[in-house]
């Protein structure tokens, strides 16, 4: 019996006359790990600002849960289980790789402004961000400043920080975009392995092999709209998702 | 009577501040400078303006020079200064901008004394020009005509000459412009030179309205140019003129309405609260 | 030590606390004020008023410093509808805005504010006793504010806003703060600056001592409490330090202000790393 841990009903967002997302309702079950793909324009990323919060919808709810969370700001949606990695990254500078990710793990230490004034001790918080760090191999430069980091690094420090959030739900930005094929390959299969421990995961992704290599259920975007809805090999088969793909004049799959 | 008089007052006031600090607009469409070393350039323009004026006699000359001296001043605050901190965070080029601010008020003082020089045979003194029951400062109209018809010059040029072109497509779009061959040097060269002349003009103006020039005199559009070019949009010239004019009458009618209880500073600052708190971006925006 | 001694001190004292206050706000929150004066007018004037009515000196001080708190809050709900420039050029609006509204009052003294403000009581060892106590209140609060999650919190916003919410910070609730409690200790710097002077004028809380302090905050080194303490000082002594340069003083002001801003502006707190890099080895 699966249940849904974030839904969004009938969500509209134009800008400026331009139609980025067009009556989509989407749900994403407990434990899968659902692909959001598309040709450049198809909202993807507007859907994943739109379920975070960091833009509001013309019309339409955003559920977490049970809850409509449509009116809650962004950093309210992160505490009510929501995590997400940037497409562009967004590393905070001045503060250092491990400070990055402790501050995710420290929840608890800044949920309230006022009562962040009497936590002082980080020791469990950098523990956790430790622990995070060493999954994605990269405890070695813990000590470092993101603006010391190539791009693959701060690609896994933006995932490490998600994952110091401990969400419900995980929604990756194109986390592959940039990377070297190597490179790629090892995130999809940490990928594939932190869904494996239960954690369900929104992956939109520009590189359809590797979506397609991980993801349980496959969602495709064109024009604002949701055409295809299925298991991904059965998907890639219709006839309107190759349409929409050649329409693009893409060739990436 | 008493309220046409006071439109009057703003309008003219108005058009010397957008005179004064559209220099300010121009800089901060290049560069996001706030430039405000920039009121300087106004007080080194009078200065020099009615020196000359004085010693010749004429005031077209002293006019001339005063554009002369505060555009090279312009161009070497670029030069010197801001060139080598533009990558900096945007407290550094400013603080750097009050120090040359301070610097130079204090070089005026130490130059030309600490009272300043007077206007020694000014046309506009007390000069009035009546229309039926009117009575309205001639200096009030040279001030508004100086204003709209060196802004015009500007407008045209922004507009049709190469040079503007080049200019408008820097401030949108840096890079690409760069790319096409725009000389963004040069395009920067030219904003302090223009900004530098029409803010010498203005400070000859207020010189001879207030028929004196002090140290000092450059506070007058110091921090209004900053609120100007903040409220009419990343340096956007018709937003700036427009943020001028508001400014000029909210600050005219508000000392003849409630003088008695704000400055006119304050009133400024009022008006300018109240506009952010409304428009939090500005009111016009660069054209992109 | 003589009085004047003394009473260099005292000052420099006061403008460490005022100097550390903006640094929370501007260093650590990252959130420009050119108009932190007011803050500092406000609690000046808070506890001058109340000393010439006849409260001690040690009630009146806490007094200004939630008074000036709780403006620090209201201008702390303007950061929260504008940024960067937009908000400097309104926190320069609200200095402009208490200098025009203090002149104009005839309560508060108009343009010649408030003299014979009356002593303490405490002595002038106690009241610079009470200058030194406030000042390691400060300069502790700043150390640990810097260290600890609230200055965690603080420096990721001032980092990057929106990526800082994506962690599940609250950055308005935290940059309310930030105002309230930089405002409150101008506040406490004001009222021991009315203290001190025992004669408040409105021009003084002007335009020129909000960029004192800003100067003080970027000289030292933003972010730094060492080195803004550090800038507290060498701004303060100045003039005494300077005595040499006589009527020219201003003017070498201005050319500081300008050659740090040029070639180390990173401020003082930046050259220990330097000294560090030319040392070490290559």
């Amino acid at each position: 019996m699966s249940d849904v841990l974030l839904r969004s009903d009938h969500l509209c967002r134009a800008f400026g006359g331009v139609v980025a997302v067009d009556d989509v309702s989407i749900s994403v079950q407990r434990g899968e790990l659902l692909g959001l793909i598309g040709p450049n324009g198809a909202g993807k990323t507007t859907i994943i600002r739109l379920l975070t919060g960091i833009q509001r919808p013309d019309s339409g709810k955003v559920f977490i849960g049970p809850d409509d969370v449509t009116r809650l700001s962004t950093d309210r949606r992160v505490r009510r289980g929501l995590a997400l990695t940037h497409q562009i990254v967004q590393p905070l500078h001045g503060l250092s790789v491990l400070e990055n990710v402790a501050l995710a793990a420290g929840q608890a230490a800044t949920r309230s402004a006022i009562a962040s004034l009497f936590h002082y001790g980080r020791g469990r918080e950098v523990d956790a961000a430790n622990v995070i760090l060493t999954r994605l191999d990269m405890l070695a430069y813990a000590g470092n400043m993101p603006d010391t980091l190539p791009l693959g690094y701060l690609k896994r420090l933006e995932m490490a920080r998600a994952l110091a959030l401990n969400p419900d739900v995980l929604l990756l930005d194109e986390p592959l975009a940039g990377l070297n094929q190597r490179e790629s390959a090892i995130l999809a299969d940490l990928i594939i392995a932190l869904n494996a421990d239960g954690l369900t995961i929104v992956l939109v992704e520009h590189n359809l092999a590797e979506v397609l290599r991980v993801a349980t259920r496959l969602l495709v975007l064109d024009a604002g709209r949701v055409i295809a809805d299925g298991s991904p090999s059965e998907v890639v088969r219709r006839p309107e998702v190759r349409d929409a793909y050649i329409g693009q004049g893409a060739s990436n799959a | 009577m008493y309220y046409v008089d006071l439109l009057i007052s703003g309008v003219a006031f108005g058009c010397l501040y957008a005179m004064a600090t559209m220099g300010l607009t121009l800089v901060y469409g290049l560069l996001r400078i706030l430039h405000i070393a920039h009121a300087a350039l106004f007080t080194l323009g009078a200065f020099v303006g009615v020196w000359v004026f004085n010693a010749s006699g004429s005031l077209i000359v002293g006019l001339i020079v005063a554009i002369l001296a505060a555009v090279v001043m312009g161009c070497l605050i670029y030069r010197l200064i801001y060139e080598s901190i533009l990558s900096q965070p945007p407290y550094v080029p400013l603080l750097a901008s009050l120090g040359v601010l301070i610097f130079l008020q204090d070089g005026f003082r130490i130059v030309f004394g600490e009272e300043g020089l007077t206007v020694r045979h000014n046309p506009f003194y007390m000069a009035n020009f009546t229309i039926g029951a009117f009575s309205i400062n001639v200096i009030y109209i040279v001030m508004a005509g100086g204003a709209l018809i060196s802004m015009a010059v500007l407008a045209f040029f922004a507009n049709y000459s190469r040079h503007g072109i080049a200019w408008r497509a820097t401030v949108s779009r840096p890079l690409l412009a760069a790319n096409f061959g725009v000389n963004v040097i040069q395009v920067r060269y030219a904003a302090f030179a223009a900004g530098s002349a029409l803010a010498a003009i203005a400070g000859v103006l207020v010189a001879l309205m207030n028929n004196l020039v002090e140290p000092h005199s450059g506070e007058l559009i110091s921090y209004k140019g900053l609120a100007i070019i903040v409220l009419g949009g990343l340096g956007n010239m018709q937003g700036a003129f427009i943020a001028s004019l508001v400014l000029g009458i909210a600050e005219s009618f508000g000392i003849g309405l409630a003088g008695r209880y704000v400055d006119r500073d304050a009133i400024a600052a009022v008006a300018l609260i109240a506009t952010l708190m409304i428009f939090p971006n500005g009111i016009g925006r660069a054209r992109t | 030590m003589t009085g004047y001694h003394l009473s260099l001190i005292s000052l420099t004292g006061i403008m460490i606390v005022f100097a550390v206050s903006l640094n929370m706000i501007m260093g650590l929150c990252g959130q420009v004020s050119l108009g932190h004066a007011a803050f500092y007018g406000v609690g000046a004037y808070v506890t001058a008023m109340m000393s010439a009515g006849g409260v001690p000196t040690l009630y009146a001080l806490p007094v200004g410093m939630l008074i000036a708190g709780l403006m620090g809050l209201i201008v702390g709900f303007a950061s929260l509808r504008v940024r960067d420039d937009f908000l400097a050029i309104t926190t320069l609006a609200v200095g402009f805005l208490f200098v025009g509204v203090v002149r104009k009052s005839r309560a508060l003294g108009g343009e010649f504010g408030i003299s014979g403000i009356p002593e303490s009581g405490l002595g002038p060892a106690g009241d610079a006793f009470l200058v030194a106590f406030c000042v390691v209140l400060t300069v502790a609060l700043s150390v640990y504010l810097s260290r600890n999650w609230t200055g965690l919190a603080f420096r990721s916003i001032s980092a990057n806003e929106e990526a800082a919410q994506t962690l599940g910070i609250n950055s308005a609730h935290y940059k309310l703060l930030a105002f309230c409690i930089g405002c409150a200790l101008a506040g406490l710097a004001g009222g021991l600056y009315a203290n001190y002077a025992r004669f408040i004028v409105p021009g003084t809380f002007g335009f020129s001592l909000s960029i004192t302090a800003a100067a003080m905050v970027v000289i030292g080194g933003i972010g730094s409490t060492a080195g803004v303490v550090a800038g507290a000082v060498l701004l303060t002594l100045f003039p005494e330090i300077f005595r040499f340069l006589g009527d020219y003083r201003m003017l070498v002001y201005g050319a500081l202000l300008v050659g740090v801003m040029l070639f180390q502006p990173k401020g003082l707190a930046g050259i220990p790393s330097m000294v560090r890099r030319w040392a070490g080895p290559r």
